[in-house]
């Protein structure tokens, strides 16, 4: 065979194993173990050994990378937008032509002066707080390169208005489980921490609810945990699914699959507290001992409270759709059995807690888990992802680690300090840019403390200039926030008067902005990192417990920048040297010396070389195993160290888990009273009056719903899920195999449209057919999707995935203008969970459905973007910008 | 002037005399290097709701009567905000552990500097049951790489916090 | 030697991570035995899916992936001329990119729809089982890539000849289900576990009741003489999974306070049935 040269990396999708030859990616694999790779852990239960495959697993995105480098949408050159002009003002620059526009090509020095100058002017003009920037979560991977790292130390030397970040993809657990037991600091979330084993050993029924694992595969963790859930299968572990959607891990595995209406969860789990508390079949003495206010809450329940209405199952079938009988039947079998339960991706994720209802859901959930007897064996807040068993004591940085980014401390020698107090919140980033004013309350990721969660914020902030200038740095938010038509309006407006924007690829909103810089991908860099780990004391501390393997990465690279691309690094050093602070930026390293002292800052040098590390691009530590526990017969260590999740607090013992609290270890959870608040004393203590996130968590109608003014319009309900074909918009648009996935989209036309899966009773209704074009709408847009009938959804439910990479409005640049890129997020809801609550709630959406024609328009909408299968066909081999020039460069140069 | 409120264990009405005794027998027991009127009734009385500006203020007068506790004024707390705050005067040679189970984060709190008996300075910005991640201290900033001290170490137990 | 990979349907998520591996493998690069795929519209692993259940209440997925069989007696190897197509002697049937071209009754004669053409370069192409990569002795993977990449042990690659390898052992624990089309010809590559149809249903005591009724005998009689018999579950749920298709059932259901229900079903398909018991 050809020479082949073999690297790693890591992305979204997991590690990945490159081979290139002669400077070109030949294929990605998973990583294969070799001999000099540690013993896996090894399970005993019921009977049998379990232990990890010598192998570490990538979801179908990781396959899909080299695809995705040579895609036919990255963005090749600096370019500028075509009627874009420098006046000296900074008005009248055409912005209303933003999403229009052509660009022409330029050159670094240009793009990078223009980039410079503005900087200089806006700032010196308006003052430092006049620039704001944002970006996606992980487009690329690694602890130098990603957005607490590179962009937070570039943004935070230049001073900027920080725009917070909402926590998306689990609203009801960040915003209301702090409420019932604490965990603010994990936002939320519960502790996994060696549940695998747990489960194995004593669970008898798992609830997976509002999660399907097989797509959301515990966040960064490949398919890693899809081979536990199929043992656990196998020894007879019931799966009960709960969702509107018999969802992808549910139709394959689950013994019982009930679908509630979308947004109704709060009242089945009310009614399976009836059950209980009439039939006496909860933890009376474990409820005495940590509970706080149940029996004001267990009165309320059964009809003695101020609504004075009884949760009976019946009461609750009426609201779900679900039959009273499966309600019994879910509650005793729950009571009956050693049962694991938990929501979504991690436990504390999931659609349904991003609903109108998501917070009262969340909190309801874990009081359930609370009745019987959380913490104890078998018996816990976990949902088949995270929890293997790990190495305590070996020490990486994860992603969100305050020990582990280049603008900070010890990484840098000199931390990088944001001058700028002022913030805005994603969610809402237009509606303050366009209106010039905007109030909302809270941190956006409140893992500092319950208080957090409360802080008043008004933009402008008193004395501030409103931002002038908007840095937006990988992916798209149009198809991950809501009612992103707004999105088109703000880019269009002249109150911002230049828009960076520094991409891989040409995303929808790239196609906004002034100026487009060409990132490279994680594959054409260098960077270092650990799969799937968020980091200690960072977000969800520790989720590479969600791989079978620790794996850390030497994320050599594996070929050379494409076109004109540079590492996001370079670019900013490069506006930094421009703006008179490049070497107080880069502190005279480069990449693979920010990526070294990550290395030195670990417990990694203990056991690698850096020569060794970088050859052979990967380390795995193995856990830790105690030298008695070794079977003379099998050579094979039958324990390892181990911090079960909250069992320290069912077995009253100071907590041994990681990231632990200081009142942990008094036995106490982070609420206000240490127990678990039935009735909220924290809410009571800070905001008593907000009626939507009620002290005593309960169903509400919601404010879009079955039940809402609008429902008479818009009679079915939108679930917009977490893909299963895209991770947050880094892959659908790019990565052309995609669309050949029946389940994902349809070619018609030459466009890739989304499916949306509609009961055959609405298809019977309506008069659709199987791969009919659809359309999609309500007050606030359109969407054109491809038609899937299915009953795997109830005849009232529509799904169709959210974060779609692909926004592509029949008329480009128009506010409104009908979508067939299935962005469905401009259908969803722009409106905040509360006043007081600072949630998104996309899966409160209602919608009607008609029968649509194709657009006719085989284009992707965007001139530079032209005919996909010819553009992969010359990419393949592509190796040089020179060459490229050859073959774009007459059409985009100009 | 009585309170009355309600907790666990029903209606309660207190004299101030009551009140007091109550709350120096929860600070007593409070093992933590600090307090607040807050954190003593929802800890400590169980109370329900948000206790009265009046409660508060004979709280704080009886965790300053009970002895031991030092007012130091408004400090944040993660679940209160900032509110008044009170140091355990005898914190320092209280004893860290409970049922043989060390309390690890109330000896080495997270950002604290510790002298080790070999004289080196560690600051210690990671601290777990299982091990502590710490960075040598030259007295202005940290200087070489990350060691791994384990608490229940000899050489943990012989460390001196240097404030 | 004969190379072989098991499938086992039950065990797949349709994931795609073996469709993705594939494509990454073949689309836009030659190989020593094969031409570069076209980037889009050839699936030489395929992914077969359909919906099984007429009630929402129980609806399930069967997943098959679908490459090539390498047949022992290939359909394609007989309609190719010149030799345009050969089987190695471990197994693998392979398509001669020269030879082939032009050949379109090669992708015509193949029972299962494995073979596709490639309209640019007028060839027919196919799986090859990623002989290029096992016949590499450089090559660090030891497995086809789809077997590589598959997290669920559904795809489990080996020597069919030899009892003792991984494939041999999946397919002697599992059922094996070979692909309609190929009837009872054999194959390296062998389906287990594709399911068939089922009968399932809820028991329910009388509406007015609102419980399900956990315990009941439920029977299901073939007409062919076979007895399938269970008991309801804690759901009040009975089914009877990969029964003979096509077959006329008869279900009774027993319970020792109410009446016994009959019922006849037909499994043309996957049916599913809700029960009220009556006194």
């Amino acid at each position: 065979m050809a020479k082949e040269r073999i690297t790693h990396s890591i992305c979204v999708g997991g590690p990945l194993t490159i081979h290139t030859v002669d400077g070109v990616i030949r294929r990605v694999r998973p990583i294969v173990l070799d001999d000099t790779d540690p013993q896996g852990w090894v399970i005993k239960a019921r009977g049998k050994e379990y232990t990890p495959q010598r192998k570490t697993t990538l979801s179908l995105l990781g396959f899909t990378e080299k695809d995705r480098t040579y895609a036919y949408d990255r963005v090749k050159y600096p370019m500028i937008r075509e009627d874009f002009v420098e006046t000296a003002d900074g008005q009248n620059r055409n912005a209303e032509n933003r999403g229009k526009s052509n660009y022409r090509r330029a050159s670094w020095d240009e793009a990078l002066g223009l980039v410079a100058r503005e900087i200089k002017r806006i700032q010196s003009t308006y003052g430092k707080e006049a620039v704001t920037a944002i970006t996606s979560s992980h487009h690329s991977w690694g602890l130098v390169g990603y957005k607490i790292s590179l962009f937070n130390r570039f943004f935070s030397m230049l001073g900027y208005t920080r725009i917070a970040d909402n926590p998306d993809s689990w609203e009801g657990f960040h915003w209301g489980t702090p409420h019932t037991y604490g965990y603010y600091w994990r936002l939320g979330g519960p502790e996994p921490f060696d549940m695998l084993h747990d489960a194995m050993k004593n669970t008898e029924t798992m609830i997976m609810w509002s999660h399907d694992p097989d797509t959301t595969r515990g966040g960064y963790s490949a398919q890693e945990s899809a081979l536990w859930r199929w043992w656990m299968k196998e020894m007879g572990i019931q799966f009960i699914y709960i969702d509107p959607f018999n969802n992808f891990s549910s139709v394959k595995q689950a013994d019982k699959w009930i679908g509630p209406r979308m947004g109704t969860d709060a009242a089945l789990c009310e009614a399976i507290a009836y059950v209980w508390i009439t039939e006496g079949t909860y933890d009376k003495e474990y409820i005495a001992k940590h509970g706080h206010r149940f029996d004001e809450w267990a009165d309320h329940i059964l009809g003695k409270g101020v609504d004075a209405t009884p949760k009976t199952p019946a009461w609750a079938e009426e609201i779900t759709g679900v039959k009273a009988a499966d309600i019994k039947a879910i509650a005793r079998r729950w009571a009956s059995t050693k049962t694991m339960a938990g929501s979504g991706m991690r436990g504390g994720f999931g659609g349904a807690c991003r609903t109108v209802g998501g917070t009262d859901y969340a909190r309801l959930l874990v009081s359930l888990l609370a009745m019987q007897g959380m913490g104890k064996p078998g018996q816990n807040m976990w949902t088949g992802t995270c929890g293997a068993p790990m190495n305590y004591n070996f020490w990486f940085g994860g992603y969100s680690d305050p020990l582990a980014s280049i603008a900070k401390s010890p990484i840098a020698d000199h931390p990088a300090v944001n001058s700028v107090q002022q913030t805005l919140y994603r969610t809402n980033l237009p509606d303050a840019v366009l209106d010039g004013h905007y109030e909302w309350l809270g941190e956006g990721f409140c893992g500092g403390g319950l208080d957090f969660e409360f802080t008043r914020h008004v933009y402008p902030m008193p004395g501030c200039s409103e931002v002038k200038m908007f840095w937006r740095y990988g992916g798209s938010f149009m198809g991950t926030m809501l009612d992103t038509n707004k999105w088109v309006k703000m880019y269009q407006s002249p109150k911002l008067e230049f828009v960076v924007n520094q991409d891989t690829h040409i995303n929808p909103e790239g196609r906004m902005a002034d100026v487009i810089l060409p990132a490279c991908t994680n594959l054409e860099r260098v960077d270092i990192g650990e799969v799937g780990n968020s980091g200690n004391g960072g977000y969800c501390s520790h989720s590479q417990t969600g791989n079978s393997w620790q794996v850390v990465v030497y994320q050599d690279k594996a070929i050379e920048p494409l076109w004109d691309s540079r590492s996001d690094f370079w670019i900013f050093s490069q506006v930094a040297a421009r703006l008179g602070w490049g070497e107080e930026f880069t502190e005279g390293r480069n990449e693979e010396e920010w990526a070294k002292r990550f290395y030195q800052f670990s417990d990694l040098p203990k056991h690698m070389s850096w020569e060794d590390f970088k050859k052979k691009g990967y380390f795995i530590p193995a856990v830790t195993f105690n030298e008695e526990n070794k079977d003379p017969k099998t050579g094979l260590y039958e324990k390892w160290d181990e911090h079960p999740g909250f069992q320290w607090f069912a077995e009253e013992r100071p907590c041994d888990t990681p990231n632990h609290k200081i009142f942990q270890e008094e036995g106490k959870l982070g609420t206000l009273t240490g127990k678990f608040e039935f009735v909220s004393e924290s809410m009571l203590y800070w905001e008593p009056d907000d009626e939507i996130r009620t002290p005593i968590a309960q169903y509400k109608d919601s404010w879009e719903g079955h039940k809402s003014v609008s429902a008479d319009k818009f009679p079915y309900q939108l679930m917009s899920p977490h893909p299963r074909f895209d991770y947050h918009t880094h892959y659908q648009q790019h990565a052309t195999w995609l669309w050949e996935i029946p389940q994902n989209r349809r070619l018609v036309n030459g466009n890739p449209y989304l499916v949306a899966r509609i009961n055959p009773v609405t298809a019977e209704k309506k008069g659709i057919k199987e791969g009919d074009i659809v359309a999609l709408f309500n007050g606030r847009g359109t969407v054109l999707c491809s038609a899937h009938i299915t009953r795997r959804v109830y005849p009232e439910t529509i799904h169709a995935y959210t974060s779609s990479g692909i926004y592509n409005p029949v008329e480009y640049g128009k506010y409104g203008s009908v979508d067939k890129g299935g962005c469905v997020n401009v259908l969803t809801p722009g409106r905040l969970m509360g006043d007081y609550i600072p949630a998104m709630v996309p899966n409160s959406c209602n919608i009607d459905i008609e029968k649509a024609e194709a657009d006719p328009n085989p284009g992707q909408g965007f001139e530079f973007i032209i005919d996909s299968l010819e553009m992969q066909s010359k990419f393949r081999c592509e190796k040089t910008s020179a060459e490229a020039d050859q073959i774009f460069g007459e059409k985009e140069a100009k | 002037m009585n309170f009355t409120f309600r907790n666990p264990e029903g209606t309660q009405t207190m004299t101030p005399a009551q009140l007091a005794a109550k709350v120096k027998e929860i600070v007593a027991a409070c093992p933590s290097e600090i307090t607040c009127a807050y954190r003593v009734w929802y800890e400590g009385i169980e109370g329900y709701g948000r206790p009265t500006a009046a409660l508060v203020a004979a709280i704080e007068e009886a965790i300053v009567a009970a002895g031991g506790w030092t007012a130091v004024g408004p400090r944040r707390f993660e679940k209160y905000g900032a509110v008044n705050a009170f140091t355990n005067d005898n914190y320092a040679t209280a004893a860290k552990e409970k049922d043989g189970e060390p309390l690890v984060l109330h000896k080495f709190k997270t950002g604290s500097k510790w002298q080790g008996p070999d004289g080196k300075i560690w600051w210690i910005p990671v601290v777990e049951v299982f091990d502590m991640r710490c960075f040598e201290w030259d007295g202005e900033k940290y200087i070489g790489e990350m060691v791994e001290i384990n608490p229940n170490s000899d050489y943990a137990k012989a460390m001196v916090e240097v404030k | 030697m004969k190379y072989g990979i098991a499938i086992d349907s039950s065990r797949c998520m349709a994931c795609y991570a073996c469709f993705m591996a594939c494509k990454d493998e073949h689309c836009g690069w030659d190989t020593t035995v094969s031409k570069a795929q076209p980037h889009m519209g050839q699936f030489w692993m395929n992914i077969v899916e359909w919906e099984r259940g007429d009630n929402e209440r129980h609806i399930k997925t069967a997943t098959v992936p679908t490459p090539c069989s390498h047949c022992d007696n290939p359909a394609c190897m007989a309609a190719a001329k010149d030799g345009a197509v050969y089987k190695r002697a471990d197994g693998i049937v392979i398509i001669d990119p020269e030879k082939a071209k032009g050949q379109k009754q090669i992708v015509e004669a193949c029972p299962v729809g494995a073979v596709y053409w490639n309209a640019e370069l007028e060839i027919p192409q196919k799986c090859t089982m990623c002989a290029h990569l096992l016949d590499d002795p450089e090559y660090p993977g030891k497995e086809p890539r789809c077997v590589e990449a598959c997290p669920n042990q559904a795809l489990v690659f080996g020597d069919l000849d030899d009892p003792n390898s991984e494939v041999s052992k999946k397919i002697a624990a599992g059922k094996v289900t070979q692909l309609e089309a190929l009837g009872d010809a054999g194959s390296s590559v062998v389906h287990l576990n594709v399911p068939s149809a089922f009968i399932a249903g809820t028991v329910f005591y009388p509406a007015e009741e609102e419980e399900v009724y956990i315990g009941a005998q439920v029977k299901a009689t073939c007409e062919c003489g076979k007895v399938y018999e269970t008991v309801t579950n804690w759901a009040g749920d009975y089914e009877f999974e990969d029964l003979p298709k096509n077959k006329k059932f008869t279900v009774e259901i027993t319970t020792k306070d109410f009446q016994t229900v009959n019922f006849d079903v037909v499994t043309d398909a996957d049916h599913y049935f809700e029960t009220y018991l009556a006194k």
